[in-house]
């Protein structure tokens, strides 16, 4: 699948396949199409008025029907952050770890249970700040796991502090003059790292965010998506983007699709503020994950 | 910032071809029937912004959670072309779209 192949208006309406979905009508009983999904007795959730986790979460749970995971495989580990509260609302296994823990959490759950489809949904400070060595070692492993990082540039849960992806002279409440760091590029360190799949889109790319998942649900290996959420009560109201839709409506306008640029590396997947971010998928291979090498140990082993 | 082009991903959605009977060049229209449970809208107008058909608004009373929740506009009730754009998009799972049998 090239980004070609997968236009936005790709993708479609949940299915029913793998989860029955409830009878009778929904509009009477208040039912949303994804409530069997959900934990809807949990909802609203807690999420700001316009933040993207809710729509990158909805993605994920299109992806799981229309992988065909059955629900008794389906497990999220997070960390801590508002990303990682999708734990309470998606109606699978889940475990919320302590902060930055998810990836070695999901690495044991995954060892434990191989037939299980494991995926760790925590935030860009979860993941790459306090849980920074977890990831790098879990993609150099190839570890079976799809890791998903909601990028809102900054630490939203604690009240919009800089992070290792806060772009460079981009606003946080412990950057009041702009940040003089420079941000990790996520698509590249993943995929220095080793991961065997690596992707990246906005919220507003819904349908491109629902077949990623598809697509990277039934794959093995260590695979990173990315998702460059808006978060208007932090990143947004600091930088002056505005409203939720708005911080949507700017990512969307300031990408391009890596399939559009002449390019075979990674180059230009940097964030940097206010110009042009690329996003679409940037590897895919097939290559032995950690599970399938370990086989051979242990076989070996038992000669 | 300033204003940006509707989302790609909205545009030609709607249209779809029937397998039967209709001319295959002819293409077929899709309808849909919208529904809110407005107990769960938070008033953030994803799908008020983003519908390619500009038939949302939000209304202009409170729920009992003290937000505006989205809504039809008067006398926009059969526009929708059933893209459920609207649907994915929700953050809160408070909108969807019934296609409207033919
Ligand atoms: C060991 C530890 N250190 C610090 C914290 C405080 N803390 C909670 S959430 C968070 C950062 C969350 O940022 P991110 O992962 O980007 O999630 P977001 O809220 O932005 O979705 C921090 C530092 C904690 N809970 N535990
Ligand atoms: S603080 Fe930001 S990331 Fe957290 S719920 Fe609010 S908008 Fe979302
Ligand atoms: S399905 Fe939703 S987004 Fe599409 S036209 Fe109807 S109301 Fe608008
Ligand atoms: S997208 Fe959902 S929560 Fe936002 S205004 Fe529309 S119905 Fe309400
Ligand atoms: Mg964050």
């Amino acid at each position: 699948m090239t980004d070609e192949e997968t236009p936005a208006s790709a993708g479609g309406t949940i299915s029913a396949e793998v989860t029955p979905a409830p009878n009778g009508d929904l509009a009477a009983l208040e039912l949303h199409p994804y409530d069997h999904l959900l934990r809807s007795e949990a909802l609203p959730h807690i999420w700001c008025q316009g933040c993207g986790i809710g729509t990158a979460l909805g993605a994920l749970l299109h992806g799981f029907e229309h992988a065909s995971v059955p629900v008794e495989k389906r497990v999220i580990v997070s960390g801590i952050g508002c990303s990682s509260r999708v734990v309470y609302y998606a109606k699978t296994d889940a475990y919320h770890t302590t902060h930055g823990r998810a990836i070695p959490f999901a690495t044991g759950v995954k060892l434990t249970n191989p037939t299980l489809n494991v995926v760790v949904f925590a935030g860009d400070g979860d993941l790459f700040a306090i849980g920074g060595n977890h990831f790098m070692h879990a993609a150099r492993r190839n570890m079976d796991l799809l890791v998903v990082c909601i990028n809102n540039f900054n630490y939203g849960m604690t009240g919009g502090q800089g992070g290792p992806t806060t772009p460079e002279g981009a606003l946080s409440t412990t950057t009041p003059y702009g940040n003089a760091e420079r941000p990790f590029n996520l698509p590249e360190f993943a995929a220095a790292a080793g991961a065997s799949y690596v992707a990246r889109w906005t919220t507003l790319d819904v349908r491109r965010l629902q077949a990623t998942f598809t697509e990277a649900l039934a794959r093995h290996g260590f695979r990173f998506v990315e998702v460059l959420a808006p978060c208007p009560v932090s990143f947004g109201k600091t930088n002056k983007i505005g409203t939720g839709a708005e911080e949507m409506e700017y990512y969307y306008a300031l990408e391009i699709l890596k399939s559009r640029i002449e390019s075979t590396s990674h180059v230009g997947t940097e964030i940097v503020l206010h110009r042009p971010i690329v996003v679409g998928k940037f590897v895919d291979l097939e290559r032995e994950t950690f599970l399938d090498r370990y086989a051979r140990v242990v076989a070996k082993a038992k000669e | 910032m300033g204003s940006v082009a509707l989302p790609r991903s909205t545009s030609a959605s709607g249209i779809a071809r029937s397998p039967a009977r209709v001319p295959i060049d002819k293409p077929v229209r899709h309808h849909g029937t919208v529904h809110i449970i407005e107990s769960r809208c938070k008033e953030c107008e994803f799908c008020v912004v983003f519908c390619p058909e500009k038939m949302l608004e939000i209304s202009d009373r409170y729920t009992s959670r003290g937000y505006r929740p989205a809504r039809v506009k008067a006398g926009k009730e059969g526009d929708c072309i059933a893209c459920r754009f609207c649907e994915d998009v929700c953050p809160e799972y408070a909108i969807y779209v019934v296609e409207d049998q033919p």
